[in-house]
């Protein structure tokens, strides 16, 4: 085993990855195996539509979960921009574009109230992200007076539907697309550039950061801010892939988020981040929130499964952690 | 073999930016030669900031915490790791110190090490690698043990990994020295990571 982790291509991928990229292929199999008609194109284009809304929402929360912090909102945020956005849209007769553009603002003001109140405030992330995980919830309840949202459909005759090929057009999964050129901006904005390094350095050593002269405010406010705006553009991937949004949800979004950023190598301590890994993750479980449908799982059962990985990958990170040490 | 130069034990135990600036004026005005000035030198080399005239940054102190996630950064090109770690050190001024032969060496060491006694004194701030999302403080063992990584990462880490030995041999053996002189277990816990390194 040591053998195969010293090889300079393992050491490059990262060895973590390769083995949740194994996990993914063997779990993708063994539901192939146990549920007859899983393998399949509409099963793959079902896993993907997960996969959009969800991989945003991930991508999003690893530059905070790499500042050292954490946003518990990011699910309720992103039903909160659909629903206020969709709302407008049917109530008010928005434009399509405006209503999306909407659901992106939305976002990013709430990726700016947490980052205010995280970096200049002072407040514990856990305390901020848990009240607007409330305030999320509430707000989108009380602006659609309680009522769910229904996102026009790609036939619709007024022609508002055409939203949907954002993920989908006749069998091209373009969401992969603009999913995947997403995962390269983001990897390039963590890994090569100034805004990325002050991030992930702050999630190392924060003090050490300040006392260099960097503004440690503005970047750890920037991390809450690009997990807003993702969370707002996950919203709209989120309308593209289905019909109805609920008010008063969400929140079972977060866990599944931040288990694919634990999962796929981001430290829960901070200063350690990996996009490629969040995004294997996101896979995962995304496949296995389908293989669980396929299996005729209730919802809650998902919910137990997906509560137990991210006790165990939590585990695993804390337990790694201490044998490196 | 370094040695701080007799009256400047102050000036390099001292880690407040302002307050080594005080010294040094004192300083200077009872010896005026060149190994002074190359002292008033890389402190300004370190902590003025162009783009920022008001504030102090600290360029050394920065490489330390920018060096260990420059380590981490996977699918980092070699030839662009080797060009940001140049650039700082010349930012520190490494070439004008080395120029100055030995008693300039001896000031640079000294700088560096005055750095990294700064970057040490941070990782007792108890937001220092937090762990559960911020929510725990390290334990005590786990924060030694996390330093030590810290610091084998910025200096035999990095110069290994992006084959700069030779132009990192001071800011290697100042911060390292530091760190073994801080912490009594830190020659053995380097000893560890260079070895899991070796491996």
């Amino acid at each position: 085993m040591e053998k195969i982790k010293q090889n300079p291509i393992v050491k490059k991928l990262g060895f973590n990855r390769i083995i949740l990229f194994c996990i993914l292929i063997l779990m993708y199999l063994a539901f192939s195996l146990v549920i007859p008609g899983f393998a399949g194109m509409a099963r793959i284009m079902s896993i993907l539509n997960y996969v959009y809304f969800l991989g945003f929402l991930a991508l999003g929360v690893t530059f905070v979960i790499a500042t050292g912090g954490i946003d518990f909102s990011i699910g309720p945020v992103m039903f909160c921009c659909a629903l206020m956005s969709g709302y407008t849209l049917n109530t008010y007769g928005a434009p399509v574009a405006v209503s999306l553009l909407m659901s992106i603002v939305i976002g990013f003001c709430f990726g700016m109230f947490n980052g205010y109140l995280v970096a200049y405030v002072g407040v514990p992330p856990f305390i901020v992200s848990m009240a607007t995980m409330n305030i999320a919830k509430g707000l989108g309840s009380v602006f659609t007076k309680t009522q769910s949202v229904s996102w026009p459909q790609a036939n619709d005759p007024t022609g508002k539907g055409w939203f949907r090929s954002l993920v989908k057009v006749g069998g091209v999964p373009t969401g992969l697309i603009i999913f995947a050129v997403a995962v390269v901006i983001l990897y390039i904005v963590m890994n090569n550039t100034k805004a990325g390094r002050y991030i992930l350095c702050l999630g190392s050593n924060k003090e050490a950061v300040r006392l260099s002269g960097v503004n440690v405010r503005k970047w750890q406010m920037l991390a809450y801010v690009i997990c807003g705006l993702m969370a707002g553009i996950a919203a709209i991937f989120f309308v593209s892939a289905y019909t109805t949004v609920q008010p008063g949800l969400g929140d079972t979004y977060n866990n599944e988020a931040i288990a694919s950023c634990v999962m796929g190598g981001t430290s829960m301590a901070g200063g350690l981040a990996s996009i490629g890994g969040t995004v294997i993750g996101v896979f995962v479980i995304s496949l296995l929130q389908e293989g669980i449908m396929a299996l005729r799982m209730t919802k809650e059962v998902q919910m137990i499964i997906t509560g137990l990985i991210v006790i165990v990958f939590v585990y695993a990170d804390v337990s790694a952690r201490r044998r490196k040490n | 073999m370094y040695r701080i130069d007799e009256g400047w034990e102050t000036y390099y135990l001292e880690t407040e930016p302002e307050r080594r600036r005080e010294i040094w004026n004192d300083l200077s005005k009872e010896a005026n030669d060149t190994v002074t000035m190359l002292r008033g030198m890389l402190w300004e080399r370190r902590h003025v900031d162009p783009k920022n005239p008001k504030g102090l940054a600290d360029r050394m102190l920065w490489q330390c915490v920018n060096l260990a996630e420059l380590y981490s950064v996977r699918l980092m090109r070699r030839r662009t790791a080797q060009k940001e770690v140049l650039e700082a050190l010349h930012s520190f001024g490494q070439e004008e110190a080395l120029a100055c032969g030995e008693a300039g060496e001896n000031a640079y060491y000294y700088e560096i090490r005055n750095a990294a006694r700064r970057y040490l004194k941070t990782c007792q701030n108890p937001e220092y690698r937090r762990t559960l999302f911020g929510l725990l403080s390290s334990g005590e063992k786990d924060r030694k043990n996390q330093m030590a990584r810290d610091v084998w990462q910025m200096t035999e880490g990095v110069a290994g990994r992006f084959g700069l030995e030779h132009e990192m041999r001071f800011w290697t053996a100042a911060i390292q020295d530091e760190f073994i002189t801080e912490m009594p277990s830190g020659r053995t816990l380097l000893a560890k990571y260079r070895e899991e390194h070796r491996s």
